[in-house]
């Protein structure tokens, strides 16, 4: 798969793979950031759709247990409209880990703005 | 949500369970579950029925092991992480196995007295044992991994629709990973004796003389039909890596199994049937020094026909299990699903 990107006047092909590295960091912080609020997967899918974060829930879900895992994230089940429902919600120690995360991206992305013009 | 649409979401993630560590498995198989639902639910189109959400669904989700793998199945791994639960279990048994094993041995070992150059060939032997069966055991299980990585199909053919059906579990259907991998391995380890190192297997005695002996089983006159006993052991490793595959047990696989212990206790007692017991093998005899005269030759023969009354209560032990596995297959309702 690619993904067609626009660089100055012209659009570049960019591999999926180069794609998906760029976003996989991002996208913890981003989960993190959201999970503030408790969420269960797919809202937490819909809700990064409105940001304009779009990831499949094959990397989503997945990411969700390794975070949780983590301590980062804590989750429970709720039964919801007759179907169970997985909610997760930040942890103290994922809030902290945000913090730091959140400080580390606009170092970063502050560099990368530098080196990129 | 109709019954179609459930037993479509039943098939997928059934194949994405199968591709994962059971410990995990019910955990995420109930929240794919939740995920189809809801994006069936949302993503329902005016027109489309329901079925046909569920299979666009599915479809963009992606094949069953791909979508096991983002979940943590890596086949990058010598061992898949959905065998390694079974794999460190046997691996924490092995030791003590081999422990309980080694101490039956100490007399041999100690024949001289016990001194503390024994003790440390003892435990030189015993880590020495430990290290050569871990390494068949993680070569097992890495042949298993072969095995079910060349059975995967590749993703292009990947149709929600073509989904087999779960099995039907069975009351009493749940399968002990560390149990059937022990039966596989044990298999294998019987597989590789008979076949290849024959010489080992039979009646290990000092018998008064000046080194440690093997008396061949052939040469107490026991003759185990190798070709019969290859098929049973073959028919076990496959049977008990399908189990293992498929997760569960099912009646088609508990009818194997019977069908396996009598087949297995068919080549015990045809063993023992075309055995001549108590007739020792001269040539065996006088290769290691002794006449048929000898009071230790009396003894031995005495003991190759202990094997028969030994086997007697084995074969009433066998039948009455294969009795009770039949009883409970025709008492048993066809499913608990």
């Amino acid at each position: 798969m690619w993904h067609t990107v626009q660089k100055t006047d012209q659009s570049v092909a960019v591999p999926e793979s180069l794609a998906l590295e760029l976003r996989r960091g991002a996208l913890v912080l981003a989960a993190l950031a959201a999970l503030r609020s408790e969420q269960y997967g797919y809202s937490l899918k819909k809700s990064l759709a409105e940001a304009e974060i779009h990831v499949d829930e094959g990397t989503l879900y997945p990411l969700l247990r390794r975070l949780e895992s983590q301590e980062l994230l804590s989750s429970r089940w709720v039964i919801e409209e007759g179907r169970p429902r997985r909610y997760y919600k930040i942890t103290n120690q994922g809030q902290a880990t945000l913090t730091a995360l959140g400080a580390e991206w606009e170092q970063l992305s502050k560099a990368l703005r530098r080196v990129l013009k | 949500m109709n019954r179609e649409s459930k037993e479509l979401i039943g098939r997928y993630v059934y194949h994405v369970g199968r591709h994962l560590a059971s410990e995990r498995r019910e955990d995420v198989a109930q929240e794919l579950r939740s995920l189809i639902g809801d994006r069936v639910d949302d993503e329902v189109r005016p027109g489309e029925t329901e079925e046909a959400v569920v299979l666009r669904v599915l479809r963009e989700m992606g094949p069953p092991p791909a979508v096991a793998e983002r979940y943590g199945y890596e086949r990058r791994l010598l061992i898949g992480t959905s065998s390694l639960p079974a794999f460190f279990k046997l691996a924490k048994i092995l030791p003590v196995a081999i422990l309980a094993v080694s101490i039956v041995f100490i007399p041999y070992a100690w024949r001289d007295g016990f001194t503390l150059g024994s003790l440390a060939r003892w435990l030189t032997d015993y880590f020495h044992s430990v290290l050569l069966n871990l390494g068949v055991l993680v070569v097992v299980f890495v042949v298993l991994e072969r095995f079910s990585a060349m059975r995967a199909k590749p993703e292009e053919t990947f149709d929600p629709e073509k989904l087999s059906a779960p099995p039907a579990p069975m009351a009493g259907g749940k399968v002990r990973p560390a149990v059937l991998v022990a039966q596989i391995y044990l298999a294998v380890a019987v597989f590789v004796l008979f076949n290849f190192y024959p010489s080992v297997i039979g009646i290990w005695t000092n018998a008064g003389l000046t080194r440690f002996l093997v008396i061949p089983l052939s040469a107490v006159g026991v003759h185990v039909p190798l070709w019969l006993l290859n098929v049973w052991l073959a028919g076990n490793i496959l049977l008990k890596t399908e189990v293992l595959r498929q997760g569960t047990w099912t009646r088609e696989s508990r009818w194997t199994e019977v069908g396996l212990s009598m087949l297995g206790l068919a080549v015990f007692v045809g063993a023992i049937w075309s055995s001549h017991l108590g007739q020792l093998d001269t040539g065996f005899l006088e290769s290691v020094g002794l006449t048929p005269s000898d009071p230790r030759v009396k003894a031995l023969a005495e003991a190759s026909r202990a094997l028969v009354l030994a086997a007697g209560p084995l074969v009433l032990l066998v039948l009455w299990g294969i009795a009770k596995g039949v009883r409970r297959l025709l008492r048993a309702p066809a499913s608990v699903a």
